[in-house]
């Protein structure tokens, strides 16, 4: 099967998109990714075992960060997919993978190209030249998928390759407008049901499953939290317990031969971004759960001026939200009748730790990917 | 503060307000099993008047989910309340109903003073929320005045720039534009020795607004021996935007700086006002796999200025084992030495594997234009089918006799596009024996070949040729092509050219 447009023809004017790909010169089968990759799979896997030791805690001391940067030589060798349907400027969060990549590129030993490879469909045979796709949910519009696509990406998942979907988890009461799925991160543990009816096209026979907590993805470079130190202990005390216990997030993965091959989430890839400054671009707020004396007596008949939805919890039972007016989940009635308020944080500690903690989580699933 | 008779007297107000209201908002649901939003608030009223906590905490919960008047004013007040979870409680209720009440912005900002950190720097992260994204200052009679505040309020304002939380500092530096009639330039100067790296980060960014270019020269100079080299290499980029001679000495102090990125910078700066002695050490770097994209893009354009030797250096990096580097060394060339372009050098360069570094090869000489026929000749028989295209856009500043000559060979090009573009280019330019041609291909040469001709021309819409195609396709009558020439098929998508 021949993949590259080249066709082994010195006249290839296609656009080459990126330098991995312009020293190949002329036709490559998949064989010779595989083989690529499989040597740098060794090679990163090397050195992961190293890296979780020196990733403990490592976020907050600008020291820690200049001893952990490694030196490396010579040109990138990994570049990412990225799939946007329609004009890239108009993609979500701009800065998010650039910046997200290059952090890889500073903390750890993989060489990566800080510019991923745009495509606008997975009909691109480019896609079999690399071994990760990240697709944000709302990058694309329609997630129809045309016959060449669910057999390209059959193919592609197939023989080793990876799609990540942020934000392809997208809670109920988010699905009504699109961009809500883009701001709110809610916890939810089923994938959207358009991606669920996009990969059944692709795997008749499979799910997609919540990842547990324990998954070895959560620890593939990162093990646990930032320092949460100097969150508000209200909120630390929930991050820790409930929202992101040891570094984990909720997430839902379809495996193909036994290994993850497409990995969804809520939305993270607001929390990578920087700008030219090197500031963060987003102001991020938590959403945490809050409870009182007597909450219930009174939650159970308030009114409420939003909808009323259901969510699936880890455990697979269903928490009832209550919204006012536009998307905002107000609170919550969980399993035995346990009612909590849900609560807004804004802070630049909370905004800080939210993207640092998306940055590791991150870098998690990408060295994730790229070594299994 | 206890605040129970004050709110038994209130909510009997509110109480008595709601029940006259036309306005009684119901149940959304429709379903007698929730209370009507006023229902609720009212409870919830009451019971701030509790002495209980956990009873009024629980009220502050519910009642920030509401954005009726009387629940946000509820929650104003509460932020005076004694217990300072009450207190945090509340300012977080502030954000769910937004905007921020116009009478809250006072006393969200006294929070900025509470004994709690937590509170502190919650509140002073609402700074840009409370007092408006770029409403630094209001009119009062035509006259520009910034924002007013009670003086009490002031003083907290002021000490909240040096409080003993980096966050809070940090904030406080954030919102300074909307306190520049309060807090004075020493205050900001103080915060660029911070022990926080960030505080001095925004303090420098602060004061870099605020001073004259050569005030702030002279007050920010000790900043490039500053311990952190982020700080560092943001000073230096501030230094960019200023004067050069009055930054001359701290970047030509700072070339020696022991970090790459931030030394690098400093040459690059110097460099680009002209200091071409820099330019040695920066070739250096151009090899070093440190640099930039950005950096070295800087230093190529920059070389394109450098009347001395500028020239040679291009020259020198279409070998650089940085493709991209290569690229922007050949559009410098181009745009600036196009003139004087080394002719048998650039038509090497024409062999290279990669096609954009052809493309940027076929610009210079484009617009050069000093090719000669034996050249182009050779070239027309290159193995790249784009140089092979871009002997037919270079025949078109060729005589006719000279076009000919290129454009006969591709007419029998292995690629299909290369023959149809070429016999285009004859037609269009009515060369020797064009009809003959052009009925020779449509009659002769497969019908995909054809089609595209016959469509290349309908587009082109001379009627002369429209004429002359439809009388050898009437005479050959070939419909198919017959159809594709009278827009039956306008709407199918060209067909693609295979190449062989």
């Amino acid at each position: 099967m021949k993949l590259n447009k080249a066709d082994g023809n010195p006249d290839n004017n296609s656009v080459v998109h990126d330098i991995t790909r312009l020293e190949l010169n002329g036709s490559r089968d998949f064989s010779f990714y595989l083989k690529k990759s499989f040597l740098l799979i060794i090679f990163i896997a090397s050195i992961t075992v190293q890296s979780d030791c020196l990733a403990i805690n490592p976020v907050n001391s600008h020291d820690a960060q200049r001893q952990l940067s490694i030196k490396k030589s010579g040109l990138p060798n990994v570049s990412i997919v990225q799939l946007i349907q329609g004009k890239s400027i108009h993609r979500n969060y701009p800065n998010a993978l650039p910046t997200l990549l290059s952090a890889i590129n500073d903390r750890t030993t993989v060489k990566i190209n800080k510019d991923p490879v745009i495509i606008s469909s997975f009909e691109d045979p480019i896609i079999f030249q690399h071994p990760f796709i990240f697709v944000n949910f709302g990058d694309r519009k329609d997630w129809t998928l045309s016959e060449m696509e669910k057999r390209n990406l059959r193919k592609y998942l197939e023989r080793g390759g990876f799609i990540y979907i942020d934000a392809g988890i997208n809670a109920e009461f988010l699905r009504k407008n699109r961009s809500h799925g883009q701001h709110h991160s809610f916890a939810d543990w089923e994938a959207s049901p358009v991606i669920k009816d996009a990969f059944k096209q692709v795997f008749p026979g499979k799910k997609f499953l919540p990842l547990k907590r324990t998954h070895a993805l959560f620890k593939s470079f990162y093990s646990g939290l930032p320092d949460p130190g100097n969150l508000p202990d209200s909120v630390r005390d929930f991050v820790i317990e409930e929202k992101w216990p040891q570094g984990t997030y909720s997430a839902v993965a379809m495996s193909v031969k036994g290994r993850i091959a497409v990995l969804a989430t809520p939305i993270i890839s607001m929390g990578w971004g920087k700008n030219h400054l090197g500031n963060w671009s987003t102001t991020i707020r938590f959403r945490i759960r809050e409870s009182t004396t007597g909450l219930s007596d009174y939650l159970g008949t308030a009114a409420y001026s939003g909808d009323r939805y259901e969510s699936t919890r880890e455990d697979g039972g269903r928490d009832v939200i209550y919204c006012q007016n536009d998307a905002l989940p107000a609170w919550v009635n969980e399993p035995h009748n346990r009612w909590r308020v849900f609560r807004y944080y804004q802070s630049r500690e909370i905004s800080d730790f939210a993207h640092v903690f998306y940055t590791r989580l991150g870098t998690n699933i990408f060295m994730y990917a790229l070594t299994h | 503060m206890t605040q129970s008779n004050n709110f038994t007297a209130l909510s009997a107000c509110l109480m008595v307000f709601f029940l006259m209201s036309p306005i009684v908002i119901q149940s959304v649901s429709g379903n007698d099993k929730y209370e009507s939003e006023i229902q609720t608030i009212t409870k919830c009223l009451e019971d701030l008047t509790s002495s209980s906590v956990d009873i009024r905490k629980r009220a502050v919960l519910i009642l920030g989910k509401y954005s009726h008047s009387a629940a946000k004013s509820a929650i104003i007040r509460s932020l005076r309340d004694d217990d300072a979870s009450i207190r945090r409680s509340a300012l977080v209720s502030m954000t769910e109903t937004r905007p921020f009440p116009e009478n809250s912005r006072n006393e969200v900002l006294t929070m900025i003073g509470d004994e709690d950190v937590h509170i502190r720097r919650i509140a002073s992260s609402y700074i840009p929320d409370i007092m408006g994204f770029g409403r630094t200052f209001i009119r009062i009679r035509g006259q520009i005045r910034t924002h007013q505040f009670p003086p009490d309020l002031q003083l907290i304002i002021k000490k909240a720039f040096t409080d003993n939380d980096s966050i809070v500092r940090k904030n406080m530096i954030t919102g300074y534009q909307h306190f520049k009639g309060i807090i004075d330039n020493s205050t900001i100067l103080g915060l660029l020795h911070d022990s926080d790296r960030d505080v001095r980060i925004l303090a420098l960014n602060a004061i870099s607004s605020s001073l004259n270019h050569a005030e702030f020269v002279n007050q920010t100079k000790f900043l490039e021996n500053d311990s952190d080299k982020t700080l560092r290499l943001h000073y230096v980029k501030i230094l960019a935007r200023l004067n050069i001679t009055l930054t001359i000495n701290i970047l030509k102090s700072m070339t020696d700086d022991d970090d790459f990125e931030i030394s690098t910078e400093a040459l690059i700066i110097l460099f680009e006002n002209n200091n071409f002695s820099y330019y040695p050490e920066l070739k250096k770097r151009l090899s070093n796999h440190r640099i930039s994209q950005i950096s070295g893009t800087k230093i190529i354009r920059k070389l394109g200025f450098m009347k001395d030797g500028g020239e040679a250096e291009l020259i020198a990096l279409f070998s650089h084992k940085n493709i991209g580097f290569r690229e922007l060394a050949l559009q410098t060339y181009g745009d600036y030495f196009w003139k004087t372009a080394n002719l048998n050098l650039l038509i090497d360069l024409l062999d290279d594997p990669l096609q954009q570094i052809r493309s940027r090869v076929t610009y210079v000489l484009l617009r050069n234009g000093k090719l000669d026929m034996r050249d182009l000749q050779r070239l027309s028989m290159s193995h790249y089918s784009d140089i092979r295209e871009f002997v037919i856009t270079y025949s078109k500043r060729l005589d006719n006799v000279g076009a000919m000559r290129l454009l006969i060979d591709l007419i029998i090009d292995d690629d299909n596009s290369i023959r149809i573009k070429a016999l285009m280019e004859i037609i269009n330019r009515r060369l020797d024996n064009w009809q003959e041609l052009l009925a020779q291909t449509l009659m002769d040469d497969e019908d995909e070949i054809g089609g595209e001709m016959v469509r290349m021309i309908r587009v082109s819409n001379n009627k002369e040729t429209i004429a002359f195609v439809r009388g050898i396709l009437e005479i050959s009558e070939n419909k198919k092509l017959l159809d594709i020439l009278n827009h039956h098929n306008r709407f199918q998508h060209p067909a693609v050219i295979h190449r062989r």
